[in-house]
């Protein structure tokens, strides 16, 4: 249901990590002589790292505002990198519903409907809780349901029920076909909110 | 950093690699820090902070062939390397698709449909339908995208039979279920008085 942030961290760790291998490798290369031989103009294995005097280099005030700036910027990228963790539900807030606002508006607020498709499904043989989230727009709308059912529950009969039931009537209301839906199943061993069968106990005399 | 802002991810996916980001993040955030605070100090004394005068002198008088600067490139490519590793090593589906119930099943009023069934929840499914066979005392279970490996414990002597029973039952449940594909299912059993 929440979402997470894969693709962005996937792309920060695949250009982090080619350019710490490019800098690793070149400087191994530099380190054995090699990109000498390559290049006369790159510097020899004996060579100082650093040729100027970094007194002189860290003196002019524009290099403090640079190294202030880069600090700002990378403090930013990594606290931005960090916030991105957090997963989102990212719901969709407001349906608008109405053709031509000059004839009156008509808003549906988008939870209240993913509310009553829960309330719905907690009403389905085998089902223990459920999570309802809506996204897209009124006229595309998205439906991402997680769905807790009983571990002796039926769950082929849970999804028919859904399927011919619980998604019409959101359809229905809102007078369009669902652009998508995901359904997520998670059992648990508690006991169904309706349908439930109980465990009898009891001893058998010959 | 663009998220997905409203927009439809598939409910089953790989790992979103949280922790190293996390780890880079707070490194990113550290390195950022130290240096509006050098910078900030500069502005204020009209010094460089003395934490800079170590690497700084370190970096003058050493040269390409040291072995701390051999170490430092070691450590880099290690590092890009196990950078890239996190990046594309796949890793494993948290969930299994389900197919949709046939007979009419698939909603008219929905387009596309993904249904699917966490590990974990298969897991739990298959040792709780374990747990209803005849023999068993306690049952888990472990879960990929491929296998289930359920551990029994039993108080009979003989395990082979009752082996053959749980792993007949559990996937006549797990292909019951609807998932595709049907996980394959494993069982140790261990006899315990």
């Amino acid at each position: 249901m929440r979402q997470h942030a894969g693709v962005l961290n996937r792309t920060w760790l695949l250009i982090l990590g080619i350019l710490a291998l490019a800098g690793g490798v070149l400087t191994l290369l530099a380190a054995n002589g090699t990109l000498h031989a390559m290049s006369p103009a790159m510097p020899a294995a004996e060579s100082p790292v650093v040729t100027g005097d970094l007194h002189t280099v860290f003196e002019p005030a524009y290099v403090t505002a640079i190294v202030l700036v880069a600090g700002v910027l990378i403090g930013a990228l990594g606290l931005s990198w960090i916030l991105a963790q957090i997963p989102r539900r990212n719901p969709a807030d407001t349906y608008r519903l109405h053709q031509d606002p000059a004839s009156g508006t008509t808003l549906c607020d988008a939870a209240a409907l993913a509310s009553a498709v829960e309330n719905q499904i907690n009403t389905l043989p085998g089902v223990v809780g459920s999570s309802a989230l809506l996204r897209g727009t009124a006229m595309e709308p998205d439906l991402t349901m997680k769905i807790t059912v009983n571990n002796r529950a039926d769950i082929q009969d849970v999804l028919h029920r859904i399927n011919t039931t619980v998604i019409p009537d959101l359809s229905t209301a809102l007078e369009t076909p669902l652009r998508r839906t995901g359904i997520q199943i998670e059992i648990s061993g508690r006991n169904a909110l309706a349908g439930t069968t109980v465990a009898t106990t009891g001893t058998v005399i010959y | 950093m663009s998220r997905h802002d409203g927009k439809v991810t598939p409910l089953r996916h790989r790992p979103s690699r949280a922790i190293p980001a996390l780890i880079l993040g707070t490194l990113l955030l550290a390195a950022g820090v130290a240096l509006v605070w050098a910078a900030v100090a500069r502005l204020v004394t009209g010094s460089w902070p003395v934490y800079l005068a170590g690497p700084r002198d370190w970096l003058t008088g050493v040269t390409w062939n040291d072995p701390g600067v051999w170490a430092a490139g070691a450590a880099a490519t290690v590092l890009g390397f196990v950078l890239l590793a996190a990046a594309l090593v796949p890793g494993r589906f948290n969930a299994v698709q389900l197919q949709a119930p046939a007979d009419g099943g698939h909603a008219p009023a929905a387009g596309a449909q993904e249904i699917v069934m966490t590990r974990r929840a298969i897991a739990r499914y298959a040792a709780a339908h374990c747990e209803h066979v005849d023999g068993v005392r306690s049952a888990t279970a472990t879960a990929s995208a491929r296998a289930v490996h359920l551990n029994v414990t039993t108080a009979l002597h003989e395990t082979g039979e009752l082996r053959a029973r749980v792993i007949a039952v559990v996937t006549e449940r797990l292909t019951g279920t609807g998932l595709n594909p049907v996980p394959k299912a494993a069982a140790s059993v261990r006899s315990r008085e």
